[in-house]
């Protein structure tokens, strides 16, 4: 995931941005370069977090026109945009499948299968072994699959994690690697 | 515990991200969330105005400063009524009262007569007042203010009607109580004001045990028959009366009554308990009608 290493960025490219920003609070269209800046990477966000790309396009535009209206409450505190607006999505997100009465989807790549996979294991049918994952990621609580997929499965930093989920860096880093904890001894368990 | 749906990541085309990229679809949802959230706050206002103007015309009650003006208007035309220099009657059939100033009292109350004037109008619109007429009449008068009062006049007897009551109690109730004396009298009905003015004292005895039972609560006023004006009271304190109650019974007239209302008496294993409401009619004997005549 190359985007996510736009999270961190120049204090000249972040005040651009917090420029861009007070100009699209009276003008909406003056949101376009942010709207081109950060597109993919909350369409990734979502897409993540939802079945297809029709239902992630739709929200995608939702956070976005969102944003636009809420952007008068931004405060600028150093931070990337970014963060605000993964933030939005993060909220979106649950807002929709709370209104659908669904709960929401887990993507799992393929890579993050290492994660659990120890030099001694012999599992070879892939198959078997996500299905294992699936079972293992089933008893953590919502709070920590999120926690889990936003550090493994989308490589984030702990900072940014912070962000979306209003904790602090540190906090974060301590509540992932419990959760990690806990799924390796879920999966050892389950083993 | 968690109810997600689990799957394997589909792989991800930037192409196929990007082709759903569209500015406008989401400038678009902003101009609709923006007008949706403006005629929710458009009907939010009108909602909120019109409960405030209902409020205000039907739930709210008479402005308290207008109302107090009233009562201060009601009191003032009544002390005109007095007989002084300065006043002159029109119209005796009617019972009208002309409210007179001299130049020296307008001077000094200039803004109190704009005032009632204000309130005068106030009044007219209210139909308490039938007419306000304002003229000439003197030279040291310079101005009369004519004022049509029967209204207010009445009104006010009509508040005070209900003033006058007598709850008195029967011979039979008052045998089981304390007997009452007045003056050194025993339930009286009447009392010489010579007498009452010698001793004006208030006791309650329990005469087979010769105890006397303290007076703790009650009132006298000075008052006529069916009067409806109420008059000062007097609160009944040690059995005896106040000096400014005996001051009042010196003055009294012919029709004078002593009112005991609501007398209370503090009995041994009971508690205070009412001994109800007395009349007792002051007589006037030689000495004050020499004085009155």
């Amino acid at each position: 995931m190359k985007e996510q290493n736009k999270y961190h960025q120049s204090e000249t490219e972040i005040k651009k941005e917090e420029k861009i920003l007070r100009k699209a609070i009276n003008t909406p269209s003056a949101f376009a370069p942010i709207y081109e800046k950060y597109y993919l990477g909350v369409f990734k966000f979502v897409l993540q977090r939802v079945e297809s790309e029709q239902i992630a396009s739709e929200i995608v535009s939702d956070v976005f026109a969102k944003a636009i209206f809420n952007l008068k409450k931004y405060k600028f505190k150093g931070f990337p945009f970014s963060a605000w607006l993964y933030r939005v999505a993060y909220n979106e997100i649950a807002t929709k499948f709370r209104r659908a009465k669904r709960d929401r989807t887990v993507n799992i790549p393929n890579e993050s299968w290492n994660m659990f996979q120890n030099e001694e294991d012999e599992f070879e049918d892939n198959s078997l072994s996500i299905n294992i994952m699936k079972a293992c990621l089933k008893q953590l609580k919502p709070h920590e699959i999120e926690l889990i997929e936003m550090r493994y499965f989308e490589e984030r930093a702990f900072k940014e994690i912070g962000e979306i989920i209003e904790l602090t860096t540190e906090n974060a880093r301590v509540k992932t690697h419990r959760a990690l904890k806990k799924l390796q001894k879920i999966f050892k368990t389950v083993k | 515990m968690n109810d997600y749906k689990y799957q394997k990541k589909p792989n991800e085309s930037e192409e196929v991200m990007n082709s759903f990229k569209d500015f406008n679809q989401v400038l678009d949802k902003h101009k609709a969330i923006s007008s949706s959230y403006k005629a929710i706050w458009r009907w939010a206002i009108i909602a909120a105005s019109g409960i405030g103007i209902i409020t205000f015309v039907f739930v709210l009650p008479e402005d308290p400063k207008e109302k107090k003006s009233n009562t201060t208007e009601v009191l003032t035309l009544e002390a005109k009524i007095e007989p002084t220099s300065n006043r002159e009657i029109i119209n005796k059939e009617e019972p009208r009262v002309v409210l007179v100033k001299n130049e020296k009292s307008l001077e000094k109350e200039s803004s109190k007569t704009t005032l009632t004037q204000k309130k005068a109008t106030s009044y007219s619109k209210k139909g308490l007042l039938d007419k306000i007429n304002v003229s000439s009449v003197d030279g040291n008068l310079s101005e009369i203010v004519k004022t049509d009062t029967l209204a207010l006049l009445k009104s006010r007897e009509e508040s005070l009607e209900a003033w006058f009551t007598l709850n008195e109690k029967t011979p039979e109730e008052r045998i089981k109580l304390p007997t009452l004396y007045i003056s050194n009298f025993k339930w009286p009905n009447s009392i010489v004001k010579t007498q009452l003015v010698n001793s004006p004292t208030i006791n309650a005895i329990y005469t087979r045990v010769g105890r006397k039972i303290p007076i703790v609560g009650g009132e006298v006023y000075i008052t006529e028959l069916n009067s409806k004006v109420k008059p000062t009271g007097y609160k009944l304190r040690d059995g005896k009366f106040s000096p400014e109650l005996i001051r009042e019974i010196h003055k009294s007239g012919k029709n004078a009554l002593l009112l005991f209302k609501d007398i209370k008496l503090l009995i041994p294993g009971r508690g205070a308990v009412s001994v109800g409401d007395l009349q007792v009619r002051i007589q006037i004997d030689n000495k004050y009608k020499k004085r009155i005549n």
